[in-house]
């Protein structure tokens, strides 16, 4: 007979005082064991959505860039290369050029490898009185799409007008009574119709299309042209300094103008929609922090009131324990068993309590974290361990009173008492 | 075997010291069954504990069988008590949750020895309680319950028992079987100090003692 087999007696005869022990230490196990799984479970979803939030504004701002860019290839080109002494206002109003690009420094823009543009279109247009329409119309010529970036890849935005052809504005077909195939004389030479181009309610109704070699003859402008259409990379609407720096590093003396007010708008949109989507994240994170703090403070009082009310019923309990075994605790003195054997069986109880407990209650905690988070991976095994070994410390804590008590009681008073 | 020198004790009541021995002294020989009487409250059981060595006295000193109780330590005296003495409660005080036989052998926790089975079954017999040895105390007569703490006192061997009121709750059939095996006891040479207010019981002793004015005084035949 050893203090052990004590021990173990005395648990099988009054299993109640540790059954209920066992059901606070499983409490503060499991509470402690909740509250950290139901937050990580809070932060794990804090960092899904803001993910999911990142992906969605990822789409949205790749969806918006593919519409910008086939709003842009719809506009055809969006710049305009001009030379810098062009009033692009009388241009505008006139249709005509009072300075010119030269062959050369068309040439010179080609060989370039800009990284802001691309499908570079010489164009020249000038302004000529028909007779046979009865009044002004404007010809465009165009030939040589140069393209800058990746040449293989790419179509042509325009198509190649061969010489002789004229694309006609949608007014002058209509007046004209032309058709594709038709042949009509313009400035004493004859040119056939290539395709009437859709009414557009804008001077293209009276613009002729043409190769741009027929409109240098016709005009007198022998290789010259007005300006050079471009279609802008990406850069953002509005700033166009990134075009203009590279430009500037080929040729000097050029102005660009940005004319697709649309794209430029949808530009505007799509940052705002990618500012939009900052703030959101922010507001996100924001109140999820906020969110975190909140429950995380009351996680925090459950546990310290879960751990209090623990510590006091272990105390309580142990305190009678010891009340009801100081008979036999006197006893066992009068029987020679020193007082730390004694204080012994009181801790020893109270450790397998607080080990039972905080297993238990590590498995409760568990549970009850997958079950209501639906999430089983935000308590490691490490975690669990130091539960066990908290659960341990607050019983044998609660109980260290009782026990000194124990020591300290007089075998002798209590054997005379009884 | 049993020295009392000049021993005093008194317990504080509501503030008040109340003397119950005031530096008494007395012997018992090896082989005596002395029994001490007196009336209730006069200090018979604060006696028989301080002979235990469980009990400080104010004053004075308690040797048992060579060894001075209160100059040991209180771990060496815990030792001492378990190796030379054996005590017999009216209350019997055994431990509730262990079977008879393992109260028997519960005596001996404390010596850090292995078990005597053969030691347990001479005792169980003796005292009849062999065909109880896997009962609980709460399940036992009276009567069986101190014979079971009287085999408990017994199974250490020990020099002496301290009895104190072993016959108050027995009938007189479990009366004579703790008095004789208290006279066997003495008979084998070990000493026997029983603490009653049985003028029976202790008419079988060989020597009385009573305590008067917190003062130990032998009865003359």
């Amino acid at each position: 007979m050893v203090v052990r087999d004590l021990f173990v007696r005395e648990l099988r005869y009054r299993p109640g005082g540790f059954l209920l022990g066992l059901v606070a230490v499983t409490a503060v196990a499991a509470s402690i064991v909740g509250a950290r799984g139901f937050l990580a479970g809070h932060d794990a979803d804090t960092v899904a959505l803001v993910v999911a939030l990142e992906e969605r504004a990822a789409d949205r701002m790749a969806q918006m860039r593919d519409d910008a860019r086939v709003f842009s290839k719809s506009l055809g080109f969006n710049i305009l290369l001009l030379p810098e002494e062009q009033d692009s206002g009388a241009l505008y109003a006139e249709n005509r050029s009072t300075h010119f690009f030269t062959r050369a420094q068309v040439a010179a823009l080609g060989r370039a490898k800009f990284a802001t543009l691309n499908h570079l279109l010489p164009m020249l247009r000038h302004r000529v009185r028909w007779e046979t329409y009865g009044g002004d119309v404007v010809l465009v010529g165009v030939e040589g799409e140069i393209y800058i970036k990746s040449p293989s890849f790419q179509k042509p935005i325009e198509a190649r007008i061969e010489q002789g052809t004229a694309h006609v504005g949608d007014a002058l077909a209509q007046r004209l009574a032309l058709n594709p195939g038709d042949r009509f004389t313009l400035l004493g030479e004859t040119f056939t119709v290539g395709r009437i181009q859709p009414q557009s309610a804008s001077v293209d109704d009276i613009t002729l299309l043409m190769n741009l070699a027929d409109v240098q003859r016709l005009s007198g402008y022998a290789d010259k042209v007005t300006g050079i259409l471009a279609l802008s990379c990406n850069c953002a609407a509005g700033d166009l300094d990134p075009i203009r720096q590279e430009v500037g590093r080929v040729l000097s003396g050029v102005q660009i103008v940005e004319f697709a007010v649309r794209a430029r708008a949808r530009q505007r949109a799509r940052d705002a929609i990618a500012e939009s989507t900052r703030a959101e994240m922010e507001d996100l994170k924001a109140s999820r922090t906020a969110l975190r703090a909140q429950v995380g403070h009351f996680a925090t009082l459950l546990v310290s009131l879960v751990v209090t009310g623990a510590v006091v019923f272990l105390a309580v309990l142990t305190s009678l324990g010891v009340r009801e075994r100081r008979v036999e605790m006197a006893m066992l003195r009068a029987l020679g068993v020193g007082s730390g054997a004694v204080v012994g069986l009181v801790l020893a109880r109270s450790a397998l309590t607080g080990v039972a407990g905080g297993v238990l209650g590590c498995g409760v905690g568990w549970m009850a974290v997958r079950l209501m988070a639906g999430s089983a991976i935000v308590v490691t095994t490490g975690f669990m361990l130091t539960v066990v070994g908290a659960a341990l410390l607050v019983a044998l804590f609660a109980s260290a009173w009782p026990a000194w008590r124990a020591a300290r009681t007089d075998p002798a008073l209590i054997l005379n008492q009884e | 075997m049993i020295e009392v020198c000049d021993i005093a004790k008194a317990y504080r009541v509501r503030g008040e010291s109340l003397a119950v021995l005031r530096g008494t002294s007395a012997t018992i020989e090896a082989g005596a069954f002395a029994a001490i009487c007196g009336a209730s409250g006069c200090g018979k059981s604060t006696l028989l504990l301080i002979l235990g060595g469980l009990l400080q006295p104010d004053c004075g000193e308690v040797t048992v069988a060579g060894e001075a109780l209160y100059a040991l330590s209180p771990e060496r005296r815990a030792l001492t008590r378990a190796q030379v003495m054996g005590y017999v409660f009216q209350r019997f005080h055994l431990i509730p949750y262990l079977t008879v036989e393992e109260n028997i052998r519960a005596a001996a926790i404390a010596l850090s020895r292995s078990d005597d089975p053969a030691r347990v079954e001479e005792l169980m017999q003796h005292f009849q309680i062999e065909n109880r040895r896997h009962h609980l105390p709460g399940e036992l007569s009276v009567g069986e319950q101190q014979r079971t703490a009287l085999a408990r006192s017994l199974y250490n061997r020990p020099k002496v028992l301290l009895a104190d009121e072993p016959t108050g709750n027995l009938d007189p059939e479990n009366e004579e079987i703790v008095l004789k095996a208290f006279d066997e006891f003495t008979e084998a040479g070990g000493t026997v100090v029983m603490v009653t207010h049985h003028p029976d019981a202790a008419q079988r002793a060989d020597k009385r003692w009573w305590i008067r004015d917190g003062m130990l005084v032998e009865e003359q035949n």
